[in-house]
């Protein structure tokens, strides 16, 4: 068995980013990266089944420049058997992602792909289900829950949707998509990060892969969203409940 | 006539020649067993031992000191056994008992083989010879009680104390060899005849020959020979038997007192060369703990003081120190044993011509990951264990290899991700690390160059809303005593305390080399922190990387500007409540820090016009303080709301009545907080800093 999970080279979620003043794009001074956290759960996942099946491979792959090797080395320390670094100096949509991904997935032939919903980075939620469409596979997005049936053919999922948790079963090969509950990505430290760079790693292109990678999106501009206004401190339910029916006119 | 007896009076020769020829067969079968629990501790990690007695005379002295000291200390004066009531008793009365008989045994035979060459070297005669017997019939009715209180107290069998088999043989031969020890003076006393001061020097012989005065003298040489021979027959077992049962503590505790890493808090470090040329981190086998750690495992007597002292035990955690080092005993017999034992049927199949027996995996297998996160690294394990063993290092040790080997997950992850990521635990922006100055105002370093004393804030000081009152606390007392004190601000990061304990060896490097160098660019020398587990890194973490710092408590701090004058408090401030004062480990446990605070808050007491504020004690404080639950990382787990050790210690706090508990530490601050709010009765939570300031006369505003 053999699990394909892409990992997204992301602004770490704990630094504060800030917008360029000119164009689009933040500032990337003092900015440290991060797999793409919904990424790192879909590995942690695909390195729980390997444990649990044993005899299977986890594969890690990344599209962008040479930096991303810094994720890929994540990936391989938190347990992934290999690793694949598609470069490209072109920042790319979601659909020339799911392009690439689409290559890899035909030249690896895995047994799943599993991957973060969204990154946390553009937020798209995209890429996953485009991908599925285009390999003409079934998709589960939102997993929360997941285990393998029928002799590892199927996978049952747990969808996080609002209304609740909704199960469904899809054939494998599929496209899953993992959401923020399914599980805790386990820690990685230095020494398994130096450990990590004895295993393979293998760079191509998209071009090696005969896809041409471009964009069909472009950004024009970024704004941080407003800042909030300072709150009001209000010393009785009273006065709470006047506030609320003739100041913001609620109930 | 001067008083004395033959020693082996009464014993034909051919029992004396077999009585050696046993003593022979004894000793071999007490080295073998020694020599088989040798081989096992000589698989750890060398400490050094060769370098012990390398050097001149001088040097060798300095190295042997302090576990010379120790051994005469915790050793021979049971320094650390005291203190528990009835079982200590016990033991002292058994081990004075036994070192007193064991001594005279040895000059008893000392003088056997002197007459031996010359009559006239013995000296086991005349006024020697009555002390010598009066002190040993007065020893042995110690040894004697020491016995029946161990015997009475293993019928109760404490649920802290193991039990096995062997020991209902450990502790009646004892028994038995006491009682048989006086039947064969009694016995003597009857065939020799001795008169007055020979015969009134055994008091408790005379006494037992009473029983037998009907004998004639030919009786009483018949009875006395058996007897003899039963008594010599048990001490022969007894000496066979040490290296195979409990008695092996008799060896093992005392080498393990002069090996000991006596200092608490302090952790070994781990260079990447060393990662890199072993392939591990820390200990994922049990041949990794080193060799003084082995012999540790072997003098553990599972007396359960360290059970008791466990929070984490005591609030149903899967962790027991004393199951630990017992679990990781049986595994050096097991594993260490098949290491050097060649197998008499080698399989082809193995290829290499050795099948070792069926050994067991140390993580999972025998220690469960669970256990190893289960710890506060509160050291009162360490503290309490009568011959030094120190199962917090153990544990950090194995945590060292479960984090390099990516085993750890959920929130303590996170925040050693967001200490790499952002230098704090909490992930917020370094940039906004001083924005707790805001409105009372706190001198950077590059502000005051000139400073004296740098005030170390921490990460909950910087960031925790509730820790950033105590530290404007702080500002507002330095500032009113006129203290020439800075900060890091924005330029201090995250101690590394937590990811060290964690068992994230290198983030902590990492942290550390990154204020050290920050230090030195300042010229730090002299630090106040109000958060013990900086205060312990700063102190015993930083020295090893060549940050040398006078590092001190705030505790400490104001008590010195009190005594100065410096603080002035009045007098008239309303309602004060009774306060007790929760010790933090790091604090009064492993730095020896608990007078500063309470004279800190006796100050207030008595200077306050209320009659009802007092400091009072909880039954668990200074040393002997129970965790708060916060340490070793755990701060940044989960915990199960049923039981948790902050709700065991708020309540043993409310129970003193006080209604003010104030604290030393900023994680104990959170914890106490916490446990004070699941209980019924509700009491203020507060850093020493905060109440002091709370007293002070400001000059008014304006």
């Amino acid at each position: 068995m053999k699990i394909l999970v892409p990992l997204k080279r992301v602004p770490d979620p704990d630094t504060k980013i800030r917008i360029k003043p000119d164009g689009p794009g933040i500032e990337l001074d003092g900015v440290k990266f991060a797999v793409n956290p919904f990424d790192a759960i879909a590995l942690e996942e695909a390195l729980r089944i390997e444990e649990k099946l044993g005899e299977m491979e986890v594969v890690v792959v990344s599209i962008g420049g040479e930096e991303c090797v810094e994720q890929l080395r994540v990936g391989l320390a938190m347990g992934a058997d290999r690793a694949l670094l598609v470069k490209t100096s072109e920042s790319l949509d979601s659909l020339a992602v799911a392009k690439v991904l689409a290559a890899v997935y035909r030249r690896e032939k895995p047994d799943f792909v599993l991957m973060g919903k969204q990154a946390i980075d553009d937020d798209s939620n995209q890429a996953g289900q485009m991908l599925a469409a285009m390999l003409g596979v079934g998709q589960a997005t939102f997993v929360s829950k997941l285990e393998l049936i029928e002799n590892n053919t199927k996978a049952r999922c747990g969808r996080e949707t609002d209304a609740g948790i909704e199960t469904i079963t899809v054939r494998l090969p599929a496209v899953l998509t993992t959401d923020l509950r399914l599980n805790e990505p386990r820690y990685v430290s230095l020494p398994g990060i130096m450990k990590a760079k004895k295993k393979p790693l293998e760079e191509m292109t998209p071009a090696d892969l005969g896809v041409a990678a471009t964009s069909r999106t472009k950004i024009f501009k970024l704004e941080s969203p407003p800042k909030r206004k300072a709150g009001v401190r209000v010393k009785t339910v009273d006065e709470l409940v006047d506030k609320l029916k003739n100041e913001a006119k609620v109930i | 006539m001067t008083p004395t007896r033959e020693t082996f009076g009464n014993i034909p020769p051919a029992s004396q020649v077999l009585f050696y020829c046993l003593t022979v067969v004894t000793m071999a079968i007490f080295a073998f067993g020694i020599w088989r629990r040798f081989r096992l501790w000589r698989q750890g990690a060398p400490i050094g031992l060769r370098a012990l007695v390398a050097g001149n005379c001088r040097d060798i002295i300095t190295k042997l000191k302090p576990g010379l000291g120790r051994l005469l200390t915790d050793g021979l004066g049971q320094k650390r056994v005291r203190g528990r009531g009835l079982p200590s008793w016990a033991h002292l009365s058994l081990f004075a008992g036994f070192m007193m008989l064991f001594l005279g045994t040895t000059l008893l035979e000392i003088d056997h083989l002197a007459s031996g060459i010359s009559e006239s070297l013995k000296f086991h005669k005349g006024t020697y010879y009555v002390i010598y017997e009066f002190t040993l019939d007065v020893f042995g009715l110690l040894f004697l009680a020491g016995c029946i209180l161990f015997f009475w107290r293993r019928t109760r069998r404490p649920a802290s104390v193991g039990h096995r088999a062997t020991d209902w043989y450990v502790i009646i031969s004892f028994l038995a060899m006491g009682i048989t020890g006086y039947l064969v003076e009694g016995l003597r006393i009857v065939w020799q005849q001795p008169t007055g001061i020979a015969a009134q020097c055994s008091p408790v012989g005379l006494w037992v020959s009473r029983w037998f005065s009907g004998m004639t003298e030919a009786e009483a040489r018949t009875a006395h020979l058996a007897v003899w021979w039963g008594h010599a027959l048990l001490v022969f077992g007894f000496i066979a038997s040490i290296p195979y049962t409990r008695l092996m503590h008799i060896i093992a505790g005392p080498l393990n007192l002069f090996l000991a890493k006596p200092e608490l808090g302090r952790m070994s470090p781990v260079t990447m060369e060393e990662v890199e040329k072993t392939e591990r981190i820390g200990v994922s086998g049990i041949e990794h703990f080193d060799q003084q750690q082995l012999v540790s495992l072997d003098a553990c007597m599972e007396c359960g003081r360290c059970e008791e002292a466990c929070p984490a035990f005591a609030t149903d955690k899967p962790l027991s120190p004393k199951r630990v080092v017992q679990d990781l005993k049986d595994l050096m017999t097991v594993n260490l044993t098949a290491a050097v034992t060649p197998c008499p049927d080698p399989l082809p199949s193995q290829g290499r011509g050795k099948v070792r027996a069926k050994t067991r995996a140390l993580h999972d297998e025998t220690i469960n990951i669970e256990t190893l996160w289960s710890c506060t690294t509160c050291n009162a394990c360490t503290r309490v264990c009568p011959v030094r063993i120190d199962p917090v290092t153990l544990l950090t040790d194995m945590r060292r290899n479960r984090v390099g080997e990516g085993a750890l997950s959920g929130t303590a992850a996170t925040a050693l991700r967001r200490m790499q990521s952002s230098g704090n635990p909490w992930g917020l922006p370094a940039a906004e690390r001083a924005n707790w100055t805001e409105g009372i105002g706190a001198p950077t370093v590059q502000e005051n160059p000139q400073f004296e004393l740098l005030y170390w804030i921490g990460c909950a000081g910087s960031y925790d809303r509730r820790a950033q009152r105590v530290a404007r606390a702080m500002v507002k007392l330095l500032k009113h005593a006129n203290v020439n004190f800075a900060i890091l601000g924005r330029e201090e990061r995250c101690t590394g305390e937590s990811a060290r304990r964690l068992g994230d060896e290198f983030l902590f490097q990492e942290l550390a080399q990154a204020n050290i160098a920050t230090m030195a660019k300042y010229n730090v020398r002299k630090i106040v922190t109000h958060c013990p587990h900086c205060l312990n890194s700063l102190l015993k973490d930083y020295s090893q990387f060549g940050g040398h710092y006078e590092v001190i408590h705030h505790t400490q701090l104001l008590r010195q500007l009190l005594s100065e004058g410096r603080l002035k408090f009045s007098s008239n401030s309303s309602a004060d409540d009774a306060a007790t004062y929760h010790d933090p480990c790091y604090l009064a446990r492993v730095n020896g820090i608990h007078d500063a605070p309470r004279e800190v808050l006796k100050a207030l007491a008595t200077g306050s016009a209320s009659p009802a504020a007092e400091l009072r004690e909880m039954p668990r404080h200074r040393e002997k303080t129970f965790c708060c639950g916060a340490g070793g990382g755990r701060m940044w787990m989960e915990e199960d709301p049923k039981k948790r050790v902050c709700t065991v210690r708020a309540k043993e706090a409310l129970e003193t009545g006080a209604r003010t508990v104030a604290v030393g530490c900023p994680f104990c601050l959170t914890m106490m907080t916490d446990g004070v709010a699941a209980q019924s009765e509700s009491a203020r939570v507060l850093d020493v800093a905060e109440i002091l300031v709370e007293k002070l006369d400001f000059p008014k505003a304006g």
